[in-house]
């Protein structure tokens, strides 16, 4: 508008102009402030701490290059965090996917009041605090006495140690976490009650099965929430910290608990028990370029498989 | 790789009318159908029991003793409101309470005007590079929140906050990505003539931020508000990197507290953790059912296309 | 988390029995039990009152000081007798000082919040085998001027604990507790399994594997033997030395933990465990051994026949299940001697403290024989009012222990409680204590994890071990130097 305009014209400022563009820096202020202060200045901060051996107790801070990323390739823990933190999410990413896209469609089937209602109840679960989720599992998952392992009782099954077992564990968070599926079920959800119903009636017409339909006109017209929620569970349980810090990682809790050694947690201790900033900053962003470059492949990928209207 | 923008249902968020959930799909046209809908709900009448038992489960440990807490029994065997009290007596509940509300609501309330005001920028002002700095904003909303983690410890320390609830909330006066990507797709819904017919008006930017544009997207803000209240009350990380004095938890620090320290809770005394986690819960729960439809359409939002 | 970490849950009306005391270090999940018990105000009060006269007797001189300090990781508020008795009596001794409190244990994490917080603390309470790593980053004032000012002799003190928080011949803290560990064993399970506890030979470890295996074939205990080595690795130190090894040489330089002691150690403890069922079975057994702090604990019920456990637990038996029939034995080497494993905390000045004279009058005064003294006091007071046995503190000022267990302790006739409390008495003089080291927090995790790798079975002990010895030399050679 008048901004651009203005600005074109000449190389001085009208009056106006000037007003617009001290209005727009005041709007923009907050974000401006912010993104250099609590973001993009951190971002660069850190950078920098990767490359020394910060310390904040002793307040030591030498430049000492890459020797933190190096020290990585060595570093037991480094490679178990990040074995977890994969197997995690190979395990729930797929599975929380198939599992929302099912009890969506199922929503979409039987609509009205009742949906609602079961919306509503799927997503009570989001709204419980991360460290109530991890107090509650630690009892549900407990071994004889927990209501999983009685579940599985009840049909014969004799449930695992999934609190004490290496085995075991992760697979235990993987329940937890799917137990907080409501969020990508109700975004699922509401993509399915967008999709025109005349698609199918002419794939009904077609002689398509319902598996048919499901295929090719389902997939397809919510492929973009789809690849949304991909993208979100992936990252969230790339970052995957709360939960598992308060069910495994107590103030004085010793070993025992490389199963459940997350990245996210291991970049904490790294930093706020071992006061290791430099190293945790260079774990930091190893993490950051991992998140980057699965999102880039997964913009790659998704660019030939997401249906976008108007295309 | 930005994030295609959400197409919100601005209708029902704007009008305001309780979300009405369209029909089904399909009406059942033959017997197949009947059963087969029949069936769905039996099956999502048990995924239900799969969310919601825990909730119950929980709320029954609580009032238990520390035997009866895994006797298999929904009803417990004895009541034991007591596990309230003991808890209160022993740890500053009330305190820690006092905190989480102070905190969620100043941030909900901080961050839910600064991200307007930037988001209402974006959609108001036309100028060059605006899209390169839309742009970083998104970028912005791609950091992992473990870079910045250090440095935002540091810079909170440098200006003397650590050890206070400061760093909870006062972050969230300098905007949030998401919400400014979220709000700016109201503000770009909204018809341009109504600018121009503020300026005609003779209404400063300000002017037309505060009376126009708030009021017409107060459902959308109301969906950043709940949002940012349910993040901030459950957030445990920030408490637990700033905090140290036990009178100055949250609730969620005050609970991690209860878990490691086992001469409270944690460990064996069950029904004291079940009851501290019943206490940190049933507040969001409340907000929940209060704000339920902005949380639905809020969630359903985010994840649509344009 | 039935039984991912130890037992320890403290609990709410027995723990107002036991001490305050148990140190951050006690074995139970690093339970730091100075939360939870209460006591009323009005006895603490009492006790100050006898404090002020005898105080320059013993505890040495007092020293100017007034103003505020804060103190993290102790709680008063929150604490029992033991730690109200000896605050009251400082605050007697120095009414111009005011100390707040963290009301908190020790965490690493919130001590790095709390130094860089505007209001950093004066005082810091840190489990002793933990300092090392905080001196060597400079964080904590050396005591000897503090020491020879306030007339502190440190002869007074347990050797084992005063090596410990001497690092390169500066004493860093005042020793608080004394945690020696003894065999707890339950007489009923004994019997059942045709044991005698009077002739079982801890020193013989054949003896030890047929006494576990006889406890699991013949009764119903969940647990036969606990030698208390997973998760934390608790006593895993006094395995070792047991074996005629130290995980770390005295010096703190050197670690050891691929030598053939520790293999041995870890080989044991491992066999004892796996005839449970393995590790995983062995916790989830853990699990169910009842309430390690209450009425119905695992010799009450009898689902736990033995274990090494600390002195402070004593008291804990005698509130909560004074008529159980238990018998405390010596922990011994395989050689037959006698040797006890001693833990406890650390009381230090922060260097950062810009009131240096009020921490450290604050933390001589903490663990002076008087302060000791009158807490016991208090706590005698309040367990006669009860009726209740009074099994008395091991404070690591030898002073204050030899009063306390010569007149301040009450059996109250009770031949299973006069036993154990002279059993762990007896140990005192048969200590060793983990030298410090300058890298003692990742020293620790490393053998820790070392030990719980091999005893989940993720490999095996001499792998394991070796691979720790890497990381806790390079660790300790790197220490100072905050690059990995």
């Amino acid at each position: 508008m008048t901004t651009q305009t203005a600005a074109r014209r000449g190389s001085r400022w009208t009056p106006g102009a000037r007003r617009e563009i001290g209005w727009l820096l005041l709007f923009l202020s907050p974000w401006i402030i912010g993104s250099i202060v609590f973001t993009f200045g951190p971002m660069l901060w850190s950078l920098w701490l990767s490359f020394t051996n910060y310390d904040p107790l002793s307040g030591k801070q030498d430049f000492i290059g890459f020797a933190n990323y190096q020290a990585m390739v060595g570093d037991r823990r480094f490679t178990t965090a990040l074995a977890n933190t994969a197997f995690v999410t190979i395990l729930f990413v797929p599975t929380s996917l198939a599992l929302g896209i099912a009890l969506a469609t199922m929503l979409n089937n039987v609509g009205g009041r009742m949906s609602g209602f079961f919306r509503t109840a799927f997503y009570l679960p989001n709204v419980t605090p991360a460290v109530a989720v991890g107090a509650l599992f630690l009892l549900l998952l407990a071994n004889p006495g927990g209501v999983v392992n009685q579940g599985l009782a009840f049909f014969g099954i004799t449930g695992p140690s999934w609190l004490n077992d290496p085995t075991w564990m992760k697979p235990g968070i993987v329940i937890m976490m799917l137990w907080s599926i409501g969020g990508t079920v109700i975004i699922l959800f509401a993509a399915l009650r967008n999709v025109p119903k005349e698609l199918y009636e002419a794939a009904r017409i077609d002689g398509a099965n319902a598996w048919g339909q499901f295929r090719n006109i389902t997939v397809p017209m919510i492929s973009g929430a789809l690849f949304f929620c991909l993208i979100i569970n992936t990252t969230a349980t790339l970052q995957l910290f709360a939960e598992v810090y308060a069910m495994f990682f107590g103030a004085r809790t010793g070993g025992g608990n490389d199963a459940v050694l997350f990245y996210v947690i291991y970049v904490f201790r790294q930093a706020f028990e071992f006061f290791k900033m430099g190293y945790a900053s260079a774990l930091a962003w190893v993490l950051f370029v991992v998140i980057a470059l699965i999102t880039v492949i997964q913009f790659r990928v998704g660019r030939r498989f997401v249906y976008y209207e108007g295309e | 790789m930005a994030v295609q923008p959400g197409s919100i249902d601005r209708q029902a968020l704007q009008t305001g009318r309780a979300v009405a959930v369209t029909e089904a799909a399909e009406e059942p046209r033959s017997r197949g159908r009947l059963v087969r809908r029949i069936g769905f709900v039996a099956l999502l009448l048990l995924f239900t029991v799969l969310f919601l038992y825990p909730f119950l489960w929980l709320v029954s440990a609580s009032f238990k003793t520390t035997a009866e807490v895994f006797d298999g029994r929904l009803i417990p065997a004895s009541f034991h409101p007591e596990n309230y009290t003991n808890l209160i007596a022993q740890q500053p509940v009330v305190q820690w309470t006092i905190n989480s509300v102070l905190v969620s609501f100043a941030a909900a309330i901080a961050v839910t005007f600064s991200s307007s005001a930037v988001a209402f920028a974006f959609a108001y002002f036309r100028f060059p590079g605006r899209n390169i700095l839309f742009g970083l904003v998104i970028a912005g909303l791609l950091l992992p929140g473990a870079v910045t983690m250090i440095p935002q410890y540091l810079i909170w320390d440098f200006l003397g906050f650590n050890n206070t609830l400061v760093p909870l909330w006062a972050g969230n006066l300098f905007a949030s990505p998401f919400y400014i990507f979220l709000l700016r797709q109201f503000y770009l819904g909204l018809p341009k003539e109504l600018w121009d017919a503020a300026k005609v008006d003779g209404a400063n930017p300000f002017r037309t931020w505060w009376s126009v544009a708030m009021p017409l997207t107060r459902a959308a803000l109301i969906v950043v508000f709940v949002f940012e209240l349910k993040a901030a009350w459950t957030d445990v990380v920030r408490p637990l990197i700033f905090l140290r004095e036990v009178g100055t938890f949250t609730l969620q620090r005050g609970l991690l507290a209860i878990i490691n320290n086992p001469s409270i809770g944690g460990e064996k005394h069950w029904e004291l953790l079940a009851a501290a986690g019943v206490i940190v819960t049933v507040p969001m729960i409340v907000v929940f059912f209060l704000a339920q439809r902005y949380f639905l359409e809020g969630i359903a939002t985010t994840g649509s296309k344009g | 988390m039935p039984s991912s970490r130890a037992k320890g849950v403290a609990l709410l009306s027995a723990l107002a029995l036991f001490a305050a005391a148990c140190g951050s270090n006690n074995n139970q999940a690093g339970a730091s039990p100075s939360a939870g018990a209460s006591t009323a105000p009005s006895e603490s009060a009492a006790a100050s009152e006898g404090a002020s006269e005898s105080a320059a007797a013993s505890g040495g001189t007092t020293i100017d000081a007034s103003g505020d300090i804060f103190a993290f990781g102790v709680s008063y508020e929150t604490s029992d007798e033991i730690a109200k008795g000896r605050v009251d009596t400082f605050k007697d001794l120095y009414p111009d000082v005011n100390v707040k409190f963290s009301e908190s244990g020790f965490d690493s994490q919130g001590f790095l919040a709390a130094l860089q917080g505007s209001d950093a603390p004066d005082v810091v309470r840190i489990p002793r085998d933990r300092l090392g790593t905080y001196v060597a980053r400079g964080v904590i004032e050396p005591l000897d001027d503090c020491i020879s000012r306030t007339g502190v002799d440190l002869a007074n003190y347990r050797e084992a604990a005063v090596k410990q928080v001497t690092i390169d011949g500066k004493v860093y803290a005042m020793p608080e507790f004394f945690w020696v560990s003894n065999w707890l064993v339950d007489n009923d399970l004994f019997e059942k399994a045709g044991l005698d506890p009077a002739t079982w030979d801890v020193s013989n470890w054949d003896q030890i594997t047929a006494a576990n295996q006889a406890l699991l074939d013949k009764t119903d205990t969940k647990i036969a033997i606990d030698p208390k080595v997973w998760d934390n690795g608790d006593r895993f130190p006094m395995w070792v030395a047991a074996a005629g090894g130290a995980l770390l040489s005295e010096d703190g330089k050197t670690a050891q933990l691929d030598q053939q002691p520790v293999i041995d150690a870890l080989t044991f403890t491992k066999s004892i465990i796996d005839a449970h069922g393995g590790l995983t079975e062995f916790k989830d057994r853990i699990g169910q051994t009842g309430d390690f702090f209450g009425a119905e604990n695992q010799f009450a019920k009898d689902l736990e026949a033995a274990f090494p456990m600390q002195q402070w637990y004593l008291n804990v038996l005698a509130g909560a299940s004074p008529d159980t029939k238990f018998t405390a034995l010596p922990f011994k080497t395989k050689d037959g001697q006698p040797l006890t494993y001693a833990e406890g905390d650390a009381l230090a000045v922060v260097a950062s403290s810009d009131n240096k004279d009020a921490a450290c009058a604050f933390v001589t005064t903490m663990v002076s024989t008087d302060a000791w003294i009158n807490a016991s006091k208090l706590r005698q007071e309040s367990a006669e009012k009860d009726n209740k046995i009074q099994t008395g503190t091991s404070t690591g000022n030898k002073a204050a222990d030899e009063q306390i267990f010569s007149s301040l302790v009450n059996a109250n006739d009770n031949p299973t409680f006069k036993a154990a409390i002279d059993a762990y008495v007896g140990t005192l003089d048969t200590s060793f204590a983990m030298p410090p080291t300058p890298a003692a927090e990742e020293f620790r995790q490393a053998w820790i994890d070392a030990v719980n790798k091999a005893l989940e079975g993720s490999a095996d002990p001499s792998a394991a071990l070796q691979q720790a010895q890497q990381e806790a030399q390079s660790a300790i050679d790197s220490a100072g130097n905050a690059a990995p």
